[in-house]
């Protein structure tokens, strides 16, 4: 769609304003969102077995606590146990009556920005995964969960996971300053979209497995060689990769949907309905990741329309933030692996 | 081509009757407490069954008269309504209002039965003076709240789509016999009027 | 067919604000989203950055482009120092925030025509208006996140103003200008009955 060509430099420059938004976002708060766990297991007609896991974030322990309803007490001392990023508490309650209907809130969470993942287990089977988020830090305790709620819960991540990942959404802006047409463009994101899904799938059903720091620098390195491929493009000259830019994206998309899986795996999955969960995570990802699309290419289309005529440095602003973002994070996150 | 016309505008106020009929119930699964401003914003000018009839007369004399006053009137109405809303909420007196609404709908009513064909000049200032009678009256009635402009964006659009309505039945009128059709509807407005009329000196 | 969507399009954003939050709408996706989101679903601050961008662009593609660049600096610089006053809602800024309304959407109902230059500061002051409101807004919400949530307000109104005049400038069929300018009736009611509460009310609900 857009080739450094003066007509198309508005495009361009749009893109160049977004992502200096998005970077400086990014800049003063990049973290990676990882949402607290409790799992709740049923050992006995009123017993239940308690697990907290909250993220260490920069050091800091989450300032949230777990409050039971009233009826409710622990049976066993507290277990805590420090790992490098987070902290388990266990314990074992007793509940007077069913302990669905019961409230448990979670104080402190408002002032944060962590979703707790909530899993039920019954000794008869029945399950139930919820989400809880901090503008309604508590939930009741249902004892029933329809297969939509499920979907609902895993859709909702998988757009968040798309939308916080900024090194995705940036090999995205890469894949679009490339491409030369629409026809182009839709192969390409078709490409990346049907790889990313093949080891998400793959990797979430155990059936591969990728070390995540080398999966980290691989997916910074894939930004750093669109980087190169971008200014290839400005300088008239032509590659493998421009001509076919959906070959590459399919490739690429095969390491950044082990991404994806990482952060599935990090919320972690119902054992009751894997394969509901994993595509609802996946067409998550897809709804995120089309809405950005469609928003920079509205965005793209509308400047162009106001007829801007930027400064040749402003319309390359957006190649060498892809390029030097690219850069480096695969030099910071080979360090990592270090 | 132009039957084609008269079925999008109609099929265009099947769902504007639509939106304003069941507000709620279709967006009931939408956050209840936030949407509340809106909708009751949206759902107050269609409490009263003298405010609809005179919005959708509106609409109707608009589609009579055809263009420029199809778009202008609805354009002038909800100004002039909201600076009588406004009058009415800051308890500032507008004499007659309850006898002026009704007789909007007995003018507007004639004005359609009889195909009167007013210059813009004179048919402006009239409907806006309607307006200013009908947004006094809802502007009284309003409590205090919170999520003012919510509301007074619901009411604003309900006005506008009731305006709509009464266009798009108006669009009867590129039908055989629809003018006739029109003016009949124009008499059911008179009788509406009249009806009220009585009930505001009762 | 393509003009009616259209139509339909900007109906849509001047009506979007539908669920409203007097604060920061918690988005899970961090401050950036949270302040995006806070925009859209701020009736008063939507509805005024419509309207403000319905007059900017009506006057022309140069109003058009002055209004893109002109209203997010205005609003950042006006919002940062809302985020940093100490107030929690001012009378007299919901007031000339409303009166913007009447203003703007009347100008538009009559398409009045002006310079591109007044074009350019209507969207500085106007836009500092609503920054400043915003700006204060965003600090009540959260007094932790307002920079990024800030920064966060300021794209969506970046995104807004691109979309709302790239769309008026684009299609100048006659139909089309009749929906701005019923657009800008409505904007000039809304504005009105809000005055009317807001004074009426003695600015207790002012903010």
């Amino acid at each position: 769609m857009s080739h450094a060509s003066g007509s198309c430099r508005t495009g361009v420059l749009l893109l160049g304003f977004l992502i200096s938004f998005l970077a400086a976002c990014v800049c003063v708060s990049a973290h990676e969102i990882r949402p607290a766990y409790l799992q709740i297991d049923q050992i006995g007609q009123n017993r239940f077995n308690v697990l907290w896991r909250t993220p260490i974030l920069s050091g800091m322990r989450l300032p949230v606590l777990l409050k039971f309803s009233d009826g409710i007490k622990p049976v066993t001392e507290q277990m805590e146990r420090e790992l490098s990023d987070s902290v388990i508490e266990r314990n074992v309650i007793e509940s007077p009556g069913e302990l669905a209907g019961q409230r448990i809130d979670f104080v402190g969470l408002q002032a944060t920005i962590t979703d707790v993942l909530v899993r039920v287990s019954w000794l008869d089977g029945r399950k139930a995964t919820e989400f809880v988020r901090p503008a309604q830090p508590w939930i009741e305790l249902s004892d029933r969960q329809a297969a939509w709620q499920l979907a609902k819960t895993y859709t909702t991540l998988g757009i968040e996971h798309i939308l916080m990942g900024f090194d995705h959404l940036l090999f995205v802006v890469g894949l679009m300053i490339i491409v030369s047409s629409t026809r182009s463009l839709i192969k390409t994101i078709t490409a990346f979209t049907v790889a990313h899904s093949i080891t998400l799938g793959l990797a979430t059903l155990g059936y591969a497995w990728v070390p995540a720091d080398p999966l980290n620098a691989a997916i910074a390195l894939s930004i750093l060689f669109l980087g190169v491929e971008v200014v290839r493009l400005w300088r008239g000259q032509t590659s493998f990769t421009l001509r076919h830019p959906w070959i590459v994206a399919f490739a690429f998309g095969l390491l950044h949907g082990f991404g994806f899986a990482s952060g599935l795996t990090a919320v972690g999955l119902p054992s009751s309905d894997i394969p509901l969960a994993l595509l609802a995570f996946n067409i998550g990802v897809e709804i995120g990741q089309l809405a950005f699309v469609l928003l920079i290419l509205l965005l793209h289309r509308a400047l162009r329309a106001l007829q801007f005529d930027p400064p040749r440095w402003a319309s390359y602003a957006p190649g060498y933030l892809v390029g030097s973002l690219g850069a480096f994070w695969t030099i910071e996150r080979t360090l990592m692996l270090f | 081509m132009a039957k084609l016309h008269v079925f999008r505008l109609l099929l265009a106020t099947g769902i504007c009757a639509a939106v304003v009929q069941f507000p709620e119930a279709a967006f009931a699964h939408v956050e209840g407490e936030a949407v509340s401003g809106f909708f009751s914003g949206l759902s107050h000018p269609i409490g009263g069954w003298d405010h609809i009839l005179a919005m959708i007369a509106v609409g109707l004399w608009g589609a009579l008269l055809g263009p420029p006053a199809l778009w202008i009137l609805p354009i002038a109405f909800p100004i002039a309504m909201a600076a009588g809303g406004m009058l009415g909420l800051l308890g500032i007196p507008v004499p007659w209002v309850e006898i002026g609404i009704a007789v909007s709908s007995i003018v507007l009513g004639l004005l359609i039965l009889t195909n009167m064909r007013l210059s813009l000049a004179v048919a402006i200032p009239l409907v806006m003076i309607f307006a200013l009678f009908h947004g006094h009256a809802h502007g009284t009635e309003l409590s205090p709240r919170a999520d003012a402009v919510l509301y007074s964006l619901g009411f604003v659009v309900a006005t506008g789509l009731l305006h709509a309505l009464g266009i798009g039945v108006g669009a009867v009128d590129k039908l055989p016999m629809g003018r006739t059709a029109l003016r009949a509807l124009g008499g059911g407005v008179l009788l509406g009027g009249t009806y009220f009329l009585i009930g505001a000196f009762a | 067919m393509r003009r009616s969507a259209t139509g339909v399009l900007l109906a849509v954003a001047l009506c979007a604000p539908t669920p409203s939050h007097a604060h920061l709408v918690n988005s899970g996706l961090g401050p950036f989203y949270d302040g995006a989101l806070h925009l859209m679903l701020t009736p008063m601050d939507l509805v005024g950055l419509v309207t403000l961008s319905l007059f900017a662009a009506s006057q022309g593609a140069e109003a058009g482009r002055l209004l893109v660049i002109v209203t997010p600096i205005a609003w950042f610089l006006a919002g940062a120092i809302g985020v940093h006053s100490q107030m929690t809602g001012s009378f007299a800024i919901a007031i000339a925030n409303a009166g913007t309304l009447v203003l703007l959407g009347g100008s538009v109902a009559l398409e009045l025509k002006t310079s591109s230059t007044v074009a350019a500061v209507a969207a500085a002051v106007f836009g500092g208006l609503l920054g400043f409101q915003s700006g204060v807004e965003l600090r009540a919400a959260d007094a932790d996140a307002d920079w990024v949530a800030l920064i966060g307000t300021v794209a969506a109104v970046l995104a807004v103003t691109v979309l709302v005049s790239a769309l008026i400038i684009s299609y100048t069929a006659f139909s089309f200008r009749v929906v701005q300018r019923v657009l800008g009736s409505w904007a000039a009611a809304t504005g009105l009955l809000s005055l009317g509460w807001i004074v009426g009310s003695g600015g207790n609900l002012a903010g």
